[in-house]
């Protein structure tokens, strides 16, 4: 049953009350209209009776005879009236109570379903959350790697660049100091192998280049 | 005739010293052929000689003397020559010793320059036209400078 139709009931329902309701309130003054016309004024005299009908001829009533029969006839009326109010009011009661159920059973199951689609737009967001979480940890991860990686060539290479200075420094310094220490007193005589061997080396080039002059 | 450079010049210097020399002994030997008469004896440097000897007897004439010496000239201009930096002046029988190891197994008439320079510390540099073979302890040191600390390492 879809709200739509729930609320229809509703209206019609109320309307169908309205009704009933305004009916019997002018049924009451009806009622009470008549009784005091009756007492102030004589009863109107009978309409004429059809002139094709037979009269009828009813036995005269006296005044408190009419009265207490009246009076039963209200009462009676009013018993009957006040039963079906009060079965009226039972059944409004419980087509109240149904609707109510009713109602609360929709709006249960309206509220649940939104609730499932809130959990399940919740929980696609929240995946959704986690996946772009760890991609951008994984992204974080590689740009961390690539910076160590960078940082460490830079640091190797500076490093090299160090050592490598401080070795020529190193290597400056030594020949500064023998050259300091020996001076002209260099022995060229112990040196006498080392340099033919020199010569040796570099016997072929020079023999080439000497050739390709001549 | 081609010229045979003795052993003892291996320089221009040295060869322009003794074409100077051969030059005045020409002039000497002529002098003596045109008067006919003997005069001083004329002395020779241990160079100039070698170089005389050098020439055949039967032309050491002062014309023949005299063409031997331009081409002697000739070949210091022309002669291939290198030019040794040793750390220090070297002394005459190691200046011998390495021109006659050049003369031999490089070029017969190859020229040769002695330099000093203490900065290279010791060895030799060997300079030709076109090349320079750095043998320098200098060099050695600067080429491996991971050895001296490699070396203190081990120290």
């Amino acid at each position: 049953m879809t709200e739509v139709t729930i609320v229809g009931l509703l209206i019609l329902f109320s309307v169908l009350v309205g009704a009933i309701v305004m009916w019997f309130e002018k049924r009451k003054k009806l009622n009470k209209g008549g009784h005091a016309h009756n007492q102030e004024a004589p009863a109107e005299p009978a309409e004429p009776a059809e002139p094709d009908a037979p009269p009828i001829n009813l036995p005269e009533l006296s005044t408190a005879e009419r009265e207490r029969l009246e009076k039963l006839a209200s009462q009676a009326f009013e018993a009957a009236v006040a039963s079906a109010t009060d079965r009226f009011g039972k059944n409004l009661d419980e087509t109240s109570g149904r609707l109510n159920d009713l109602v609360t059973r929709l709006t249960t199951g309206i509220v649940e379903k939104e609730l499932e689609v809130y959990r399940a737009n919740v929980d696609e967001a929240r995946k959704a959350a986690l996946a772009s979480l760890a991609n951008m940890q994984n992204i974080v991860e590689t740009q961390q790697q690539t910076l160590q990686k960078d940082i460490d060539r830079a640091l190797a290479e500076r490093r090299d660049y160090l050592i490598e200075r401080l070795d020529k420094k190193l290597g400056e310094a030594v020949a500064a100091y023998l050259v300091d220490s020996l001076g002209q007193a260099a022995d060229l005589g112990a040196q006498r192998a080392f340099l033919l061997e020199s010569l040796e080396r570099h016997k072929a080039d020079l023999k080439n280049e000497f050739s390709d002059e001549t | 005739m081609k010229p045979n450079l003795p052993e003892e010049v291996y320089s221009v210097d040295q060869i322009l010293a003794v074409s100077e020399e051969l030059h005045s002994y020409s002039v000497y030997l002529a002098a003596q052929r045109v008067q006919g008469v003997a005069g001083e004896p004329f002395i020779l440097s241990s160079r100039a000689e070698a170089a005389v000897k050098r020439i055949p007897e039967d032309q050491r004439t002062d014309a023949g003397i005299e063409a031997y010496r331009l081409q002697l000239e000739g070949l210091a201009t022309t002669a291939p020559a290198v030019t040794l930096v040793l750390a220090a002046q070297a002394k005459a029988g190691l200046k011998q010793e390495l021109v006659n190891w050049l003369r031999t197994n490089v070029h017969p008439d190859l020229l040769v320059n002695f330099r000093a320079n203490p900065n290279i510390a010791g060895g030799i540099v060997i300079r030709t036209i076109n090349h320079v073979y750095d043998c320098s302890f200098r060099q050695a040191l600067l080429a491996h400078p991971e050895k001296f600390t490699k070396a203190l390492d081990r120290v």
